[in-house]
């Protein structure tokens, strides 16, 4: 006797229902992770072509469309970083300190907190390194 | 029925012998403060519609039958309780993510089939006598597991996690749940033949961390940390194969 | 049961995903919106081996990242992958990573 038959259902649009949005936020933002390398990747190559190639690329970077992008660009990298760190309890074994395990919201306050110094410390050692 | 109150409940229903897809019908019925969703769906088919179909048991989330979408979120019918959906109307389906049966009732055997490949069972690094006496275990040792045995295979992860919704193929939170429960149990050595499972194209890459598995999951087991616990260690053992090769 | 091939990109995909979140935001500042940097001490910079570490760690890592998680993405929606998506992200990456690698040792030292 063959099986009754069950109905499967359709997966379209799923991203657009439930709790999925705030998933695809965060997925998208590897294209400003992305985009953001490949910035930084003309930038390398400027630097082979010599000190003055790259002024006029640092010149180009500070110009108005190239402005508007970046501006783009750090949002995405900024949502990246805070999306990182919140998922990061999710996928690292649990943290035991003093004999309790540290809670979610613990680890995702520390990792946007480091997150945090971490721009801090790249725009002040960056300002005071490469900037006269 | 005393101090009753009202609520409907929207129903997909489908019959294999039926029309050709599932179609909603709408019940409304009286409620009290004290009924859970599963006591709504028990006075439809003892007063209304004695047809309606769906799984139960212990009435108190520890069985795992009575797993469904309800208000489009994988929810227990028994913990999730009419006052708190008032005033309705309440939406109800079969689990996401599985082919439906009949009505509210899956199937499975998806999950059934693979669940023996995880060798969920303590394998003991060798055999052990009754006059050695039980295995002792600190702890710290249970605390490593613990969460993870607490899972009722109720498979709202599934209904929760899309990637299994897009491939069924993907073992899916579970299951990969209950493979590291064994694998951190130190009563076990049979992490070998479970990471075969575990780092296979089927296997916990598939995940993507989406997270919400571990949102719905009524025994607090956090499969999604478990499912990434797992693509660590097998990422760790693909390093180390790769040093061993290199000798 | 065959082995996922996943384990080098999900660790490249880790890797970039955390210096990105740590790095990201700072450099995108730093260079849009901070003082304006002295083109000859980045230079020096670049020939600097710790400096060309930095430079090849955010082209490269970022790209891998992004490869990894795009590829993954774009299955997400519904896009039937096949061989060609896959080439087609990670050798984006892996492009990014050889033409950072070669200029920044062109650059010298």
């Amino acid at each position: 006797m063959s099986a009754p038959r069950t109905y499967t259902r359709d997966m379209a649009g799923w991203w657009r229902r439930g709790p999925f949005a705030g998933y695809l936020a965060r997925e998208i933002t590897c294209l400003a992770v992305g985009a953001y390398g490949l910035l930084l990747l003309t930038g390398v190559l400027r630097l082979a072509d010599g000190v003055d190639a790259f002024a006029r690329w640092l010149g180009v970077m500070r110009s108005t469309p190239a402005l508007v992008l970046q501006a783009v660009l750090l949002a995405g990298l900024a949502w990246h970083a805070i999306t990182w760190f919140l998922i990061l309890p999710r996928t690292i074994p649990p943290v035991i300190v003093a004999g309790r395990r540290v809670p979610s919201w613990a680890i995702q306050a520390a990792g946007i907190g480091v997150a945090l110094a971490g721009a801090i410390a790249v725009v002040v050692a960056g300002s005071k390194a490469l900037a006269p | 029925m005393p101090d009753a109150h009202r609520i409907t409940l929207e129903v997909l229903r489908f019959q294999p012998e039926g029309p050709e897809a599932p179609y909603l019908q709408s019940f409304e019925i009286p409620y009290t403060d004290d009924m859970s969703v599963l006591q709504g769906l028990q006075y439809v088919k003892d007063a209304v519609d004695g047809s309606l179909t769906f799984r139960w048991s212990c009435r108190m989330a520890i069985c795992g039958s009575c797993g469904m979408m309800i208000g489009g979120v994988p929810r227990l019918a028994c913990r999730t309780f009419l006052r708190d959906l008032a005033p309705g109307p309440v939406r109800i389906e079969a689990l996401e993510h599985f082919p439906i049966a009949r009505d509210l009732v899956v199937d499975m055997e998806d999950f059934v089939e693979k669940l023996p490949k995880i060798r969920p069972w303590i394998v003991p690094a060798e055999p052990r006598t009754m006059e050695e006496g039980e295995h002792r275990q600190s702890p710290a040792q249970l605390a490593r597991f613990e969460s993870l045995s607490h899972c009722i295979n109720c498979l709202l992860c599934y209904a929760a996690c899309p990637q299994y919704g897009l491939d069924s193929r993907f073992l899916g939170p579970g299951l990969s749940a209950l493979l590291l429960r064994y694998d951190e149990d130190s009563r076990d050595a049979g992490r070998e033949a479970r990471m075969t499972v575990a780092r296979s194209e089927e296997g916990v890459f598939g995940c993507t961390a989406v997270g919400y598995c571990t949102e719905v999951c009524p025994k607090h087991v956090d499969p999604a940390n478990a499912v990434n616990r797992a693509k660590g260690e097998a990422a760790v053992g693909w390093l180390l194969s790769l040093a061993k090769r290199g000798e | 049961m065959k082995p996922s091939r996943e384990p080098p990109y999900w660790l490249l995909f880790g890797a970039g995903g955390m210096l990105a979140a740590l790095v990201g935001p700072g450099l995108a500042w730093l260079i849009a919106f901070g003082p304006p940097l002295d083109s000859a001490r980045v230079h020096a910079f670049a020939r600097h081996p710790l400096g060309k570490a930095f430079l090849f760690a955010v082209v490269a890592l970022f790209l891998w990242h992004a490869a990894h998680r795009l590829y993954h993405t774009i299955h997400d929606f519904g896009w039937k992958r096949g061989e060609a998506e896959w080439l087609l992200c990670y050798g984006v990456a892996a492009m990014a990573s050889a033409a950072a690698a070669l200029a920044l040792v062109a650059i010298g030292f």
